[in-house]
């Protein structure tokens, strides 16, 4: 059996007792917005490292692996910060090479005792600067750093590795939270879970605070946006199977005129058009995935995460908007679970670039390939 | 003669090798047809690719096929497709090859295939009749067992390709039973029998491409049938899952993308955010489509039988070549409405035949509302 699917098989027999829909419920709205101790769990499992590699206390498997997880706690609507964490802050900090917190930092992600954000304008919505680029001061001893940072999740995390702007490019800094200056506004999201904005007023670091610079820096931020992207793919692809499933339940059960409401024709086709979006959300999936894990140029590699994210973003939109839809009046309360996968649905398919954003970058990759 | 392992070289090389050979042997007057093509036309087409070894990509090495692998056969058709070279008549490679492959005797693989790949045989489909379309296990064709042959009567419609072929693979009911889909028998037929008697159809795109097939008292031997006798059913099942397979061939979507991209490109609609985000759109459905074919091409090759699912892959790539067809007739604007070979800006392309060969594919080889229904039964158990 592969790495993966020994993998989904424990990430499902885990969910099944440990992530009821309920807790999901009662966890929104407030910090940390998820489950500290199913996050302990999950780093015990070697979850939180799966993309870390083992020199730094991860256990060092590829995007194949990460997006089995991704995938099944997508299908679960686990609240915890799996794609943000383990994945997205996960490989900005393993691209980095300073020396003095790298280690550290992989470490404590890997081993659950540290809750890392990145705080960087990535993926193809960054151009728009909804992310206000911060800067960087340097002095004799210190760095200061100045602006702020939106859409940073998870926003309840302990510490923050920030972008900023300096005269030579992307810098990369360790920002702990409490930091003097340091000021972390909530914004809460569509499934109940934070999404900071981050102030730094002269917020100063010791110089080796420093994370990365240069071509290190916009490399790590470029891997960081390419398999966060591909890791939020996979939960969408797990949202999806989770409202399918839910919904094909509902219509095998639901009695109206005498029969289930699966038995109506017209019903069953929109139920196949969710399915066949599923379906081509998987396999665009599995290109984007077998891409990364490939030596395949950045280019080559862009565009499929840009094709897979486009459709994934579509696909479950559609699918969460259809689930609703065929639950009836009971979708349409806050007690029915369709409603939480519609939400974290939202929340995915917002999050590293909407699909015609992915669209654009596609297109514009295209003409990379034909110039060469 | 032991024929090379084009699965051995790489993609790169492949596609270079196809595009060489293809655009070296087939002739100019064969490209970019708005129709399919004839087999008086195509004839020596088909035997220059018959002589290489390369007109069964889909069939195993051992029955002369090349036993391409799903990456290197999409290579195959896209470069096909890319050169404007449209499909001949292959039925006996798509849909006759694979089924006696799978469900025939000895004899029978010996006795046709060699004929299917020297271009002496050439098949069409005799499946639908005039009150048996949809509901296909309704068909009243019969064929009697008489001594050691079956005489059939009746008809078949919608055969594409009858006018050229040589022989038709059909379904015939041979008994009475309780059960509709029983009593149904998979034969194979000689079209030069007395008594069959064909009547061409116009389609839409004014092409006679299809016919009603009339049979008369036909006579055909025994072992014409394929499968058990009043067991056709399962043989018919099993090859709709190559018919979809065939169906769901991204070179049809192709045919509309290329002259699309044509269009695009000399009218000047690369300017346009808003047009090229559909037109992306529509790239990347069609990419979805190819991996799609890719999994059930690898299912197939890797010696697993297909399932209901495959029916999404019918769907997706009828569909999307209709919304390819549509941009594409939007695209050329005004010049949408002229009908014919026209010059646009430079670039020479049909822009209604694409919309109107799309008309069929969701139509044919079971409609997709009875996909859908396919799909909703026994794959999401509905």
């Amino acid at each position: 059996m592969s790495s993966e699917s020994q993998l989904r098989d424990s990430v499902t027999a885990y969910a099944k007792d440990a992530i009821p829909i309920a807790s999901v419920r009662k966890a929104g709205g407030s910090l940390p917005g998820f489950d500290t101790g199913r996050w302990t769990a999950m780093a015990d499992f070697g979850w939180a490292g799966v993309v870390v590699a083992e020199e730094f206390g991860g256990v060092g498997l590829g995007m194949a692996e990460a997006c089995a997880i991704a995938e099944e706690l997508g299908r679960t609507l686990s609240p915890e910060p799996f794609c943000a964490t383990a994945v997205l802050a996960a490989t900005a900090l393993s691209h980095a090479d300073g020396p003095r917190w790298k280690a550290r930092l992989l470490r404590e992600l890997a081993g659950g005792k540290s809750v890392i954000a990145l705080a960087a304008a990535i993926g193809p919505s960054a151009r728009r600067a909804d992310g206000c680029p911060l800067t960087v001061r340097t002095t004799n001893t210190v760095q200061r750093l100045d602006g702020r940072a939106r859409f940073v999740v998870p926003g309840g995390a302990d510490g923050f590795v920030v972008e900023a702007r300096a005269l030579e490019g992307p810098e990369l800094y360790w920002v702990p939270a409490g930091s003097a200056g340091l000021e972390v506004e909530q914004a809460w999201q569509a499934d109940g879970t934070p999404s900071a904005t981050i102030h730094l007023n002269g917020v100063e670091v010791p110089m080796d605070n420093r994370l990365a610079a240069g071509d290190v820096a916009q490399l790590a931020l470029q891997r960081a946006a390419d398999a966060g992207t591909i890791a939020a793919c996979a939960a969408l692809l797990g949202t999806m199977r989770g409202t399918l499933q839910l919904t094909l339940e509902y219509m095998r059960t639901r009695m109206q005129f005498g029969r289930p409401i699966g038995g109506f024709q017209a019903l069953q086709h929109r139920a196949v058009d969710m399915y066949i979006q599923q379906e081509l959300a998987a396999c665009a999936l599995a290109d984007a995935v077998s891409a990364a894990d490939s030596a395949a140029p950045a280019h080559v590699q862009g565009k499929a995460i840009s094709r897979a994210k486009a459709r994934c973003n579509d696909a479950a939109m559609l699918i969460a908007r259809e689930g609703v839809q065929l639950h009836g009046a009971i979708g349409f309360t806050e007690d029915s679970d369709v409603g939480l996968y519609l939400k974290r649905t939202i929340v995915l398919s917002q999050w590293l670039g909407g699909s015609a954003e992915h669209r654009l970058r596609y297109r514009e990759l295209s003409t990379v390939g034909e110039n060469c | 003669m032991k024929l090379p392992d084009w699965n051995s070289v790489t993609d790169e090389e492949f596609r270079l090798e196809a595009r060489r050979f293809f655009d070296t042997h087939c002739p100019q007057q064969l490209r970019f047809l708005p129709r399919r093509m004839r087999w008086t036309e195509c004839r020596g087409w088909y035997l220059k690719l018959s002589e290489r070894g390369w007109i069964a990509p889909n069939w195993p090495n051992e029955f002369g096929g090349m036993g391409l692998s799903p990456a290197k056969q999409l290579i195959y058709f896209e470069e096909l497709e890319a050169l404007g070279i449209g499909r001949m008549p292959d039925h006996g490679i798509t849909q006759v090859g694979p089924t006696l492959i799978r469900f025939g005797t000895q004899q029978q693989r010996a006795r046709y295939l060699p004929q299917i790949l020297a271009g002496a045989h050439v098949w069409c489909q005799g499946y639908s009749e005039p009150n048996a379309g949809s509901d296909l296990a309704s068909l009243t064709t019969s064929a009697q067992p008489e001594g050691d042959e079956f005489v059939i009567n009746g008809s078949k419609i919608w055969t594409s390709m009858a006018l050229d072929a040589t022989h038709i693979y059909m379904l015939a009911r041979t008994r009475r039973a309780e059960k509709r889909q029983q009593g149904i028998s998979f034969l194979l037929v000689d079209m030069a029998s007395p008594g069959i008697q064909l009547r061409p159809i116009r389609n839409l795109n004014g092409h006679e491409e299809f016919c009603q097939v009339f049979f008369d008292g036909v006579r055909t031997p025994r072992d014409s049938l394929v499968g058990e006798l009043d067991e056709g059913w399962a043989v018919a099942k099993g090859l709709l899952g190559f018919e979809r397979l065939n169906i769901g061939n991204p070179r049809r979507a192709m045919q509309a993308l290329r002259p699309l991209l044509e269009v695009v490109h000399k009218r000047g609609l690369d300017q346009d955010l808003a047009f090229m985000d559909r037109l992306t759109q529509l790239q990347l459905d069609m990419d979805d489509l190819n991996a799609l074919y890719g999994k059930f091409t690898q299912q197939v090759k890797s010696g697993q039988p297909l399932g209901p699912d495959v029916s999404i892959l019918k769907i997706w790539s009828t569909e999307t070549f209709q919304r390819l067809a549509q941009l594409l007739l939007e695209a050329a604007g005004p010049y949408g409405a002229l009908a014919g070979n026209l010059d646009i800006d430079g670039a020479r392309v049909n822009v209604l035949a694409p919309f109107y060969n799309s008309r069929a594919g969701t139509i044919y080889g079971g409609s997709n509302e009875i996909q859908r229904n396919i799909l909703a039964r026994d794959v999401l158990r509905l």
